[in-house]
């Protein structure tokens, strides 16, 4: 077969193909995918609990983070960020040898106070600066995850700083005395079992 | 000599290539690409910022119901015209929705005793929290850009979603059985022998959580 007759063949060959591919490519274009819009996964458990929480929190922190390179340019995003915590006694822990009863006293030990919730929930987030020189890239909606997330640890990582155990020790305490009154129980003493948390006193 | 200038001159042409999709990616003209990635640091850590409390309150919750569950939030491909790249935004979230009851409200009029019989009037349980925290969401995929807010916006609806399965595998009326185990073992510990809870609106729990699951 001759070059110039092979060449032309070759031509066709692809002007067949590219016909073909241009109008697929149209339509990929033009025709929407149905998306799998709020498709969920089978992964879903129910657990008993018997925590009482006694008290919350409602703190606040600021996600910061800058970094700067002297041939690309700077980056920086700040991100004001809320959480709610509560903290309080899993009662499952309650047994009856925690509780021993003479006429109108009692004598209670309760299980050590514990954190039970931290929520941070996004509507509570706010961005407050974000900005990405030219030389940058966005930042983009999985790093600022990242971020979160890292604040979120930091929140977990302050909890003996904002007190929240020894604030639920107290109110637990607080709680179960005002309850065992209404019971009509005189003389009430609440201890709880791990000695470094709670403030061993009678009432 | 002149294969090191040569060298030279395709690093620089490699460059000014990177260098100038980077610019056009920024200004939205070019889509992203991944290995453009290397122009950031690999070590990414947020800076030192206080934990400041805002409110403290005194609560008496009692949970006693926990349903965990992953969803995804796909928004699905938004057209966005024949020249522009399309968006997409998958995430998947995984989370739990806590369920029980707010005894805040309990008092003397919510019980009623008489020597070793002990009945207690109880509001009916509440979804008391649902929990989807940031390192619970995962931003599987995300095609073009997408405001903060709107990325907040798709987080709440996953959290729905969440709330609408535990309301489907009945959590309240799952709530309301172990509320009543609970208190009835409290009781019992403090030596009752006969104890009536009652639960406000028990037997409409049923039609509540079909309702709320719809």
């Amino acid at each position: 077969m001759p070059p110039t007759t092979e060449r032309t063949r070759r031509y066709r060959q692809l002007l067949i193909l590219a016909g073909i591919a241009l109008p697929l490519l149209v339509v990929n274009f033009i025709v929407a995918r149905p998306g799998s819009k709020g498709k969920k996964v089978e992964l879903q458990t129910l657990q008993d609990l018997s925590e009482l929480a006694t008290v919350e929190y409602n703190v606040r922190k600021i996600v910061k983070y800058k970094d700067e390179s002297w041939w690309t340019g700077r980056r920086a995003i700040l991100i004001e960020t809320s959480a709610i915590l509560k903290a309080g006694i899993d009662l499952s822990e309650l047994t009856s040898r925690d509780i021993k009863q003479e006429g109108e006293a009692i004598t209670i030990y309760l299980p050590r106070p514990k954190l039970i919730s931290l929520n941070m929930k996004p509507r509570d987030m706010k961005e407050i600066y974000n900005d990405a020189e030219i030389l940058r890239q966005d930042f983009s909606a999985a790093e600022k995850e990242k971020f979160l997330a890292q604040g979120q640890q930091d929140i977990m990582a302050k909890l003996d700083e904002i007190g929240i155990i020894g604030k639920a020790a107290v109110y637990s305490k607080l709680l179960l005395e005002t309850w065992l009154r209404i019971l009509g129980f005189k003389e009430i003493s609440i201890l709880f079992k791990e000695p470094a948390n709670p403030p061993k006193e009678k009432t | 000599m002149r294969t090191i200038f040569n060298l030279i001159l395709i690093a620089l042409v490699i460059f000014i290539i990177v260098s100038g999709y980077s610019s056009l990616s920024t200004l939205k003209i070019l889509p992203r690409l991944p290995f453009l990635s290397l122009f950031s640091p690999t070590e990414e850590k947020i800076a030192e910022t206080p934990v400041v409390i805002q409110e403290i309150r005194h609560i008496a919750q009692l949970a006693t119901q926990r349903f965990y569950d992953e969803c995804i939030y796909d928004t699905g491909v938004i057209r966005t015209g024949l020249l522009q790249k399309n968006q997409r935004c998958i995430i998947i979230a995984k989370g739990e929705v806590i369920a029980g009851f707010d005894l805040n409200r309990l008092n003397t009029l919510s019980l009623n005793k008489k020597e070793k019989s002990i009945a207690l009037a109880l509001d009916r349980p509440k979804i008391l929290d649902v929990i989807v925290n940031p390192s619970d969401y995962e931003i599987f995929i995300q095609d073009g850009d997408f405001t903060f807010d709107e990325i907040s916006q798709m987080k709440e609806l996953a959290k729905k979603m969440i709330t609408a399965n535990a309301l489907r595998k009945k959590i309240l009326e799952r709530s309301a059985l172990q509320g009543r185990r609970i208190i009835e073992k409290f009781f019992r510990l403090l030596g009752y022998e006969r104890i009536d809870i009652a639960i406000q609106n028990e037997l409409r729990l049923q039609n509540l959580n079909r309702r709320q699951a719809d």
